[in-house]
This record gives structure tokens, sequence and C-alpha cells, in this order.
């Protein structure tokens, strides 16, 4: 009974893990890439220098930029250069045709900085719930669906091992398909907290779109019950202008005061709403330390400097959901912290990818024997292939793409998208048409050093093309550059290696094939 | 230096766990023969060690990065331990076993408790100084 069953859970984690596997190493590696998404911005806006600055620092350009708009500025909101997220002094304003505006500047002189237009870092990253050339629900609930298969994939993945724990230790190298499991319960078992946080809170964050039915009940319909029950969950400030004239408070002023509630925590982003007006009010807030004080806000009367309301953490339903999102996104994760992120992602990026190409190494045998398997073996070999090697060749043509589309190009952005998945679209189709050919090895090979030669291309281009080579990176300290060029020299040289054993082993394959079909072929003749 | 300290912890910690179990160290040269209380030691300080680090890691930087931290560690080390293993089985475990071999001359259930006592006097250290 308990075999029967184990075994139904074994059929079920194989079938619901190929089903959706594309999409889920789509949204894994997109994802995982993502949380560098800030770093890759920087990366991409190569001209333009970032900077870290306190809100004290900023306040002489802030100040000027306010007198040079006068009286008519209402409305403006202020992101201050204190975190990865905020490489400048931001500001948001409504101009006097009430357009919004948004202007980046150099917190210590002022000047206007001007990035080049780029997709970024953040693309890529709304990419892994957002997907691509579709609308936004589609995407989400076909996301959404990829999630609950991921989750039954895990469940029925931890059902089927007996040992779970002695897992965390076994890797066979060298013998084939054992090696290919091993490597998958690895970085399955491994990392399985991960997986189950990251799963269950991706989910969670598709919420209000998979179940609406609640919110619909208590806030209507459409898109107005939305907003109104977003609104009121997420209280955003939004007071009307009363249309009474009162002076309101210096912005030195209105710092000090948030200084003194704010007790240290830093200053990274303050709004002022209806400037001059009787329902003027000052909002200051902090930035993500840890887990739990995301959206620390305090709320001011901006005329007398009096503190209307505080805002540290959440109640606990909104609390939960908080830390939640945090985890999920890593908000509040330091430097190390975010490279772990990364790695676990990886890992789980990688678990997907060995249990896709496990799917094809179980059957291959059989495959061979049957002359090159059945169409649909054929066919889902291609898919794993183009996606395991499609992918990351897209992302690696959207960095190039960066540096070798004009500046002037209108819809530069868009073509820096593009770029990505006409590379993952070629890979595709070769992919797909060499495997249905029977030529699945050679395109193992081929794709997998045209993918390795690509990533090398990135550090060249960029050398190139900026004044950032990884020499004078390293000289100057500028991280994130060196990491970018290090990650993408790592993936050519792990894409060689492969490729060069791939090469050999298929070649050791055919040689074997060769020898064996040798003496029949001889015999054949004796006979 | 808290966190390098919680990853030698946990490196141990599972180098352990990896060491209790009879299928892993049987296949050892340099490991003891077969002793079902040194098997019950190791797996009881692999343990032990495992909580101190999760432990340090949670007051140093609270409960909700703690954890989080917690599991990167756990997921990066462990791979490291599972694919040096797999490379070099003797030399993985001798980043264990060297050092009180080295001490004491032999490897028995208590040389266990050797890290115990160490790392209990670095963690203290660490809480009382920094």
């Amino acid at each position: 009974m308990k075999s029967a069953f184990r075994q139904s859970m074994a059929w079920l984690h194989t079938w619901v893990g190929l089903l959706l596997s594309w999409v889920l190493f789509f949204i894994f590696l997109t994802g995982t890439v993502g949380y560098f998404d800030d770093e890759l911005d920087d990366w991409m806006t190569p001209q333009t220098p970032t900077f870290s600055a306190t809100a004290d620092d900023s306040l002489p350009v802030l100040e000027q930029f306010l007198a040079t708009k006068g009286a008519d500025l209402k409305n403006y909101s202020v992101s201050f250069p204190v975190d990865r997220t905020q490489p400048f002094l931001t500001i948001s304003y409504r101009d006097a045709d009430s357009k919004r505006q948004r202007i980046k500047l150099n917190p210590y002189t002022g000047e206007e900085l001007t990035p080049r237009a780029t997709a970024g870092g953040q693309t890529l990253y709304r990419m892994h719930y957002r997907l691509r050339y579709m609308p936004t629900k589609i995407a989400y609930y076909i996301v959404g669906v990829a999630t609950m298969f991921m989750f039954l994939a895990l469940i029925t993945g931890v059902v089927i091992h007996k040992k779970i724990f002695k897992e965390f230790f076994t890797f066979r190298r060298g013998k084939k398909p054992t090696a290919w499991l091993d490597g998958h319960n690895l970085m399955s078992v491994m990392s399985l907290p991960f997986h189950f946080m990251i799963t269950f809170t991706g989910f969670l964050l598709l919420l209000y779109t998979l179940m609406p039915l609640i919110m619909n009940a208590h806030y209507g319909e459409g898109k107005e019950g939305r907003d109104a029950f977003f609104k009121e969950y997420f209280s955003r400030t939004n007071v009307k202008a009363s249309g009474i004239h009162e002076p309101s408070l210096e912005l030195k002023t209105l710092l000090e005061r948030a200084d003194a509630e704010m007790a240290g925590k830093p200053l990274a982003w303050l709004s002022v709403a209806n400037v001059g007006d009787k329902n003027s009010i000052f909002e200051a807030g902090s930035i993500h330390k840890n887990l739990s004080d995301s959206r620390d806000k305090w709320v001011f009367d901006a005329n007398n400097g009096e503190l209307i309301k505080v805002q540290i953490g959440h109640e606990s339903s909104k609390s939960f959901y908080y830390v939640l999102r945090s985890l999920h996104e890593g908000l509040f994760a330091s430097t190390p912290l975010r490279w772990l992120y990364f790695l676990t992602g990886l890992l789980g990026t990688g678990m997907i990818a060995s249990g896709m190409v496990l799917w094809t190494v179980k059957r291959r045998t059989k495959a061979i024997k049957s002359g090159g398997g059945s169409f649909g073996y054929r066919f889902t070999e291609g898919l794993n292939l183009a996606c395991l090697l499609g992918l990351p060749a897209g992302i690696a043509m959207y960095l190039i793409a960066n540096r070798v589309l004009p500046l002037e190009l209108s819809e530069r952005t868009l073509w820096e998208v593009n770029s990505l998945f006409i590379t993952f679209s070629a890979f595709i189709l070769v992919a797909v048409a060499k495997a249905i050919a029977k030529k699945a090895d050679s395109a193992w090979v081929s794709l997998t050093f045209l993918t390795g030669f690509l990533y090398v291309l990135v550090p060249i281009v960029n050398a190139i093309t900026t004044e950032h080579n990884l020499l004078l990176s390293v000289l100057n300290q500028n991280w994130v550059f060196v990491g970018v060029d290090a990650v993408c020299i790592t993936v050519a040289m792990a894409c060689f290696v492969l490729g060069n054993y791939l090469n050999k082993i298929f070649n050791v394959k055919v040689n074997q094939q060769e020898h064996s079909a040798g003496p029949d072929f001889k015999r054949g003749h004796a006979s | 230096m808290i966190i390098l300290l919680s990853m030698l912890i946990m490196f141990h910690a599972l180098l352990f766990l990896l060491l209790a179990m009879p299928k892993y160290n049987k296949q050892i040269s340099v490991f003891p023969k077969r002793d079902k209380k040194l098997e019950s030691n190791f797996r009881h300080v692999g343990y032990v060690l495992l909580v101190i680090c999760i432990a340090l890691l949670i007051v140093d930087n609270g409960v909700g990065v703690g954890i989080a931290l917690v599991c990167g560690l756990l997921t990066f080390l462990g791979s490291l331990v599972s694919v040096m293993f797999t490379f070099n089985q003797t030399n993985t475990a001798a980043s264990l076993i060297w050092l009180p071999k080295k001490i004491f001359g032999v490897i028995s259930s208590s040389s266990a408790y050797f890290y115990l006592v160490g790392y209990g006097v670095l963690v203290t250290s660490f809480t009382l100084f920094f």
C-alpha cells in the first residue's frame, strides 16, 4: 500500500514537474537575477554615477530645487540616496499642467542626471511574475498555476524520499543517471526551506488576483472596488486640499521634527502634500532594515509640525503579509545575504533544470534503442534544451544589447527586451528542429558553446563601449561592474567546461555505437 | 566576523552529521573502525553545534534575518560539503579530524567534545568582546 502510494507520488512528481518546468525555469532564473535588479540598473546606465548621501547631505540641493519651483509646487515627494534601491536624489512632483514629473539629481551638486534609456534590471525582475507580451492578469494566472504546480512538485518530492536527511550528502559523481538524480536531490533537499518559502510567499503575492472573492464581496467588483480596498488596507494617505490658505513650515523645520520622532532611524523618503493649504501634510519614512519594519512612516501636520500618525510595523494580518513579502523579495537583505538569496535561487533553478534533464536521461537509453525515440520524447528534449540554454543566452544578449544599441534609438528599452526573446526564440527553433531530426547531441554541444561565447562577449563589449573595463572597475572598486563581469566570465567558463564534457561523452557514445556496429557489419558480410 | 564564525561552526556541524552516518564513514580509511558510541557522539555534537550556530545568527541579526541567513548558509555549506565529499572523501573528513588527531594523537568518541568546548569558548569570547 505504502509503496503504491509512493509510486503514485513519484508519477505525480515527474509529470507535474515536467508540465510547467519551462515556465518555472523562466520564473526562477529571472527572479534569481532579479535579486540584483538595482545593481543591474546601475550596470545598464554606465555613464550615470550612483551616490550615497543622507537627507542632511541632500538638503541644500533640495532647498535650491524648491526655491526654483516657487509657490507653484504644491505636492512633491523625495527619495534620498541612502539605500541600494535609490542611487540618486529623486524628486517627483506635479507641474503646472498637473502632469507627473520625476527628476534625478546629484545630491551634492544638484546636477540633473539623465541615465540612458534602458529596460534595466527592473524589467528582468518584473518578468518573473508578469512574463512578457501578454496582459498582466493572464500572466498572473499562468504564474499562479505554475506556483501551484511547484508546490505540488515540492510536496510530492518530499513524500517520495524515504531518507531525506541522507540526501543532504548523497552525490554520486559520474554514475548516470544516478548522478543527475543525486544532483537533483542535493539541490532540492539542501535548499528545501528556501523553496517552500519562495513558493508560498510568491503565491501569497498573487493573492488578490488568484483569490479576489472576499475582497470583491466587501468592496465590490471591478477596478473601483479594488482601488477602494487597496486605499483602505494599505492606508495610503490622501488628503484633499481645503482651498483655505495657511502657511506651511519650512522643510528644514519639518525635517528636524521628523528626526526627533524617528528615533535614529535613517530618513529614506519624504512627501509633502497641499503646501500652503490648511490641509497640508508632511510624511517621512525609513528604509527596510529588517523583516518587520517595512513601510514605517510618520505623518505630520505640515503647518504646525504636529505629529498626526505613526505607522511602525502593522497590525497582525498586514504584518504577516509584509514579512512574507519581504522574505520573498529580500528587501531587508544585506549584501552577503543577497548573495545567499542569489545562490539559493540558482540552486532552485538548477533543481528545475536537473529535473528536466533527468526526465530526458531516464528515457534516453530506451529512445536510442528504438532509433531515436518517439516524436514526443524528441520534442520534449528539444524544448528542455532550448529553455535551459536559450534563456541564459537571451539574458546575455539583453546585456549586450544595452551596450550596442544606439542611444538615440526610439523604443530602445523595448528592443533590449526584444533582443532577449529573439535569441530565446532562435534557440527554441534550432534546438527543437535538431532534436526532432535526432541531432539533439550536437545541438547540446553547439548551443552550450554559443551560450558561453555570448557570456564572454558581455565583459568584452562592456570594455569597448564604456570606461568600465574589468581592470579599471577593480582599481576603482566599482563592485557592481566587477560583479557583473565576474559572473559573466564564470558562466562562460562553466558553459565551455560543460560543452567540452558533453562533446566528449557524446563522441564516446558515437564511437561505442560504431564499435558495436562494426563486428555486426563484418559478421553480416562473413555470413 | 560572527557570520564567518557561524559558517565555520555550521561547516563542522554538517561534517559531524555526515561522519556520524555509517554509510559514509566506513568508506574513509583514516576514520576509526565503526563504533556506535563514536557515531552517536558525532551526531549529538553535530546537532548541538547546529543549534549554537542558529542561535548565534538569530541573536546577532534578529529572528527574521537570522532565519533567512541560516537557510542560505545551510544551503551553501551543505552543497559544499556534499560536493567536496564526492571529490575527496579523505581530505573532506580530514578538515574535521585533523586537529584533534594532531593534538590527542587519536580519534575517539570524545574527540567531538573538543570542538564543542572550543567553539563554546570562541562564541563566549565573541559575545563578550564584540
